[in-house]
C-alpha cells in the first residue's frame, strides 16, 4: 500500500474510534448517567460493609479505632 | 429475571439495580479470589524476573563486559527482555488483578464464568514466557514494544481477546444503575487494547508496512499502550482507591467525568510525538503535538481531584499503605504528563530525544505513576481476597521507602544525565563548525549517571524483595479457622 493509502486507513480507524466514543457518550447522556453525579460519586460506599466517612485501610495492626482488636483482625 | 445459567443467556444485559446477581462486597471479593491471587502471583514473578533483567541491562552501561561472553545476556536482548517482562508480564498481570476486581465491586455482582478469564490469563502468561525466552534466544522483532517473536503473538492476542470479552461481560452483569468513573476507564481499556494489539501485529509482523508507516504504527501502538491501557487502568484505580480508603467521595466527581471523556476522545492522536525529528511529514507531527498539548486538560482535572480529596486527611492517609502508594502515583501522573507535554515541544525535544532523558521519562510514567498505583491496589486487595492481614508492617515500610526514594532518584539522575547528554551531542565547535564532542566521549561522560542509575536500581530491588517476601508469607500463612464465612476485613463485626 502507498503512504496515502495508510493515511486514509488510519484516518478511518481514528474516525471510528472517535465516533465510537461519541456514541457511548450519547448513550450515557440519554441513560441519565450525568443527571445525579452527587449520588453517583457515592456508589463506591456501602452502608453495610464499607460506609462513607470511615477509613478502610491501615498498616497492619495499626487501626486506631480498634487498637485491641487489630492484631486479631481477619481471624 | 431468572438466574442465567448458560453463557448466551448471561450475555443479555442485567443492568438492573439490585437484581438477582446483587452481592455484598465480601461476596464479590470471594468470587474474585482465585482470579485475583492468580494474577497477583504471576505479576509478582514477572516483576522479580524483570528486575533481574533491569539490573543486568543497567550494569552493562558502565561495565560493558559484564556477562558479555554469553549471547543470551547481550545488552540488546536483556534490555528488550526487561521491557517486555515488565510491561506484558508485570504491568498487564497487575492490571488484570486490580482492575477487574474493582470493576466487580462497582458492579456489585458475583462474577461467573471465571474460567474464561483464567483461561485467557494462563495463555497470556504462557505467551509472555515464550516471548521473553524468544527475545533472549535472539528471535526478537526489531520494533520496540512489539519485540515478541511472531510465533507467540497470536497466542497473546487471543488470550487478550478472552480477557477483554470477559470484562465486558462482567460489566453487563452489573447490578447498579450508575456507572462510576473507574468503570468507564476500565471499560475503555479492556475494550480497545485487544483491537490495537491485533492491528499493530498485523501491520508490523504479518502484513508489514514499511518505512515511515512502520515507525508510525510502532509509536501509535506503543503510545496507545500507555494512553489507552496503563493510564486508564491506573487512573481508574486511583479514582476508586483514594476516596474509598479515606471514606470521602471524590472532590469534584463532575470534573472526573469530564476528564475521562477528554482522554477517551483525544489520547489516540498523541502517539506520533515520539517521531519528532524523524522522517515524517511535518503536519503529522504537528497534529500529534497539538493532541499532546491537549492532554493537559484531563491531567489537570485528575490533579485537582486527587489533591482536593486528600486535603485535610494527610495524617489519616499516611497511616494507609494503599494511600501512600496511590497518592504518590497520582502526583507523578500529573508530573509525568506535564513534563511529557513539554517534551512534545520541538525545541525541548531536540535536546532530549535519543538520550537518557527519555528513559527517565519512561520510568517516571510506568514506575512512579503506574507501578506505584498497582502496588497500592494490591495492598488493598489481597487482604480482602484472602481475609488475612499483611504479615509485616515493616516490610511494607521498606517497600514504600526504597521504591519511592529509588525511583525518584532514578528519574532525576536520568533527566539530568540525559539533558547533559543531549547538549553534548548537539554542541557545535564554533571554530571548526563540526560536532564539539565525539560520540564515544559523550558515552563516557555518561558513566557517572549510569552508575547512579544502577545504585537506584539496587535500592528499588530491595523494595521488590520486601514486597515479594510479604506476599509469599501472606499466602503461606494458614487461614485462621472459620475465616471463610467472615465478611470483608476491617468492617465492624468482622
Ligand atoms: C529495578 C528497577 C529498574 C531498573 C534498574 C530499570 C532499568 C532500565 C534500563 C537500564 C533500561 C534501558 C535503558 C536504555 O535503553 O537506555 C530500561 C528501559 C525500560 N524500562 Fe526499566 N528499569 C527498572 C524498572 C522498570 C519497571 C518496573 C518498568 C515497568 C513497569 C520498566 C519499564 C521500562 C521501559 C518501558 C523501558 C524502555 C524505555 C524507553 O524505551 O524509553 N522498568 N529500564
Amino acid at each position: 500500500m502507498e503512504f496515502g493509502g495508510y493515511i486514509i486507513l488510519g484516518a478511518v480507524f481514528a474516525g471510528l474510534l472517535f465516533l465510537g466514543a461519541a456514541a457511548v457518550l450519547w448513550w450515557a447522556y440519554r441513560d441519565g448517567q450525568f443527571s445525579d453525579l452527587e449520588t453517583g460519586s457515592r456508589t463506591i460506599f456501602d452502608d453495610e460493609e464499607e460506609p462513607e466517612g470511615e477509613q478502610t485501610d491501615f498498616f497492619p495492626k495499626q487501626n486506631p479505632e480498634k487498637p485491641d482488636e487489630a492484631p486479631r483482625r481477619g481471624e | 429475571m431468572s438466574f442465567p445459567s448458560t453463557l448466551t443467556e448471561a450475555m443479555s444485559p442485567t443492568a438492573e439495580p439490585k437484581g438477582d446477581l446483587w452481592a455484598k462486597l465480601s461476596e464479590v471479593d470471594r468470587s474474585m479470589k482465585v482470579l485475583g491471587v492468580f494474577f497477583i502471583v504471576c505479576g509478582l514473578l514477572w516483576l522479580m524476573l524483570g528486575t533481574v533483567f533491569a539490573l543486568v541491562a543497567s550494569i552493562k552501561f558502565h561495565n560493558v563486559d559484564f556477562l558479555g561472553d554469553s549471547e543470551f545476556w547481550t545488552w540488546g536482548r536483556v534490555r528488550s527482555a526487561h521491557l517486555n517482562a515488565m510491561i506484558y508480564g508485570w504491568a498487564f498481570n497487575a492490571s488484570f488483578a486490580v482492575a477487574p476486581w474493582i470493576m466487580a465491586r462497582l458492579c456489585r455482582t458475583r462474577v461467573r464464568f471465571t474460567n474464561i478469564f483464567l483461561f485467557g490469563g494462563i495463555f497470556w502468561n504462557i505467551g509472555v514466557a515464550i516471548g521473553v525466552y524468544g527475545i533472549l534466544a535472539g528471535h526478537k522483532v526489531g520494533v520496540e514494544w512489539l519485540e515478541f517473536p511472531a510465533y507467540v503473538t497470536p497466542i497473546i492476542a487471543i488470550a487478550f481477546a478472552f480477557i477483554g470479552v470477559w470484562v465486558i461481560l462482567l460489566f453487563r452483569w452489573r447490578q447498579t444503575g450508575h456507572v462510576y468513573v473507574s468503570q468507564w476507564y476500565f471499560l475503555a481499556a479492556f475494550f480497545w487494547l485487544p483491537w490495537l494489539y491485533a492491528m499493530a501485529q498485523i501491520m508490523i509482523v504479518f502484513e508489514p508496512a514499511r518505512g515511515v508507516v512502520q515507525a508510525l504504527t510502532n509509536w501509535w501502538f506503543a503510545h496507545n499502550v500507555l494512553g489507552l491501557w496503563l493510564t486508564p487502568i491506573a487512573v481508574g484505580a486511583a479514582y476508586y482507591l483514594i476516596p474509598k480508603v479515606l471514606g470521602r467521595p471524590i472532590y469534584s466527581y463532575y470534573l472526573s467525568v469530564i476528564g475521562f471523556w477528554a482522554l477517551a476522545l483525544f489520547y489516540n492522536w498523541a502517539g506520533v510525538h515520539h517521531l519528532i525529528g524523524g522522517p515524517v511529514p511535518a503536519w503529522v507531527i504537528s497534529a500529534g503535538t497539538v493532541a499532546s498539548v491537549m492532554m493537559v486538560i484531563p491531567v489537570i482535572v485528575v490533579a485537582i481531584n486527587h489533591h482536593m480529596t486528600v486535603v485535610g486527611l494527610h495524617r489519616e492517609g499516611w497511616a494507609s499503605p494503599t494511600i501512600r502508594f496511590v497518592v504518590f502515583g497520582a502526583i507523578n501522573y500529573t508530573a509525568v504528563s506535564l513534563l511529557g507535554s513539554a517534551m512534545a515541544l520541538r525545541s525541548v525535544n531536540e535536546i532530549t530525544h535519543f538520550t537518557h532523558f527519555t528513559v527517565g521519562h519512561a520510568h517516571h510514567g510506568v514506575y512512579s505513576f503506574f507501578t506505584m498505583i498497582m502496588f497500592g491496589g494490591i495492598y488493598y486487595m489481597l487482604p480482602r481476597l484472602l481475609k488475612r492481614e499483611w504479615p509485616s508492617a515493616m516490610l511494607i515500610s521498606v517497600h514504600w521507602w526504597t521504591t519511592a526514594v529509588g525511583v525518584t532518584l532514578m528519574v532525576v539522575v536520568l533527566s539530568i544525565g540525559g539533558f547533559v547528554q543531549g547538549m553534548q551531542l548537539n554542541a557545535i565547535d564554533p571554530e571548526t563548525e563540526t560536532a564539539a564532542f565525539e560520540f564515544m566521549e559523550v558515552m563516557r561522560n555518561m558513566i557517572p549517571y549510569t552508575v547512579m542509575r544502577s545504585m537506584t536500581g539496587v535500592l528499588i530491588t530491595i523494595g521488590h524483595v520486601a514486597f515479594f517476601i510479604n506476599i509469599v508469607w501472606m499466602l503461606l500463612q494458614r487461614a485462621a479457622k472459620g475465616s471463610d464465612s467472615k465478611p470483608t476485613l476491617l468492617t465492624p463485626g468482622a
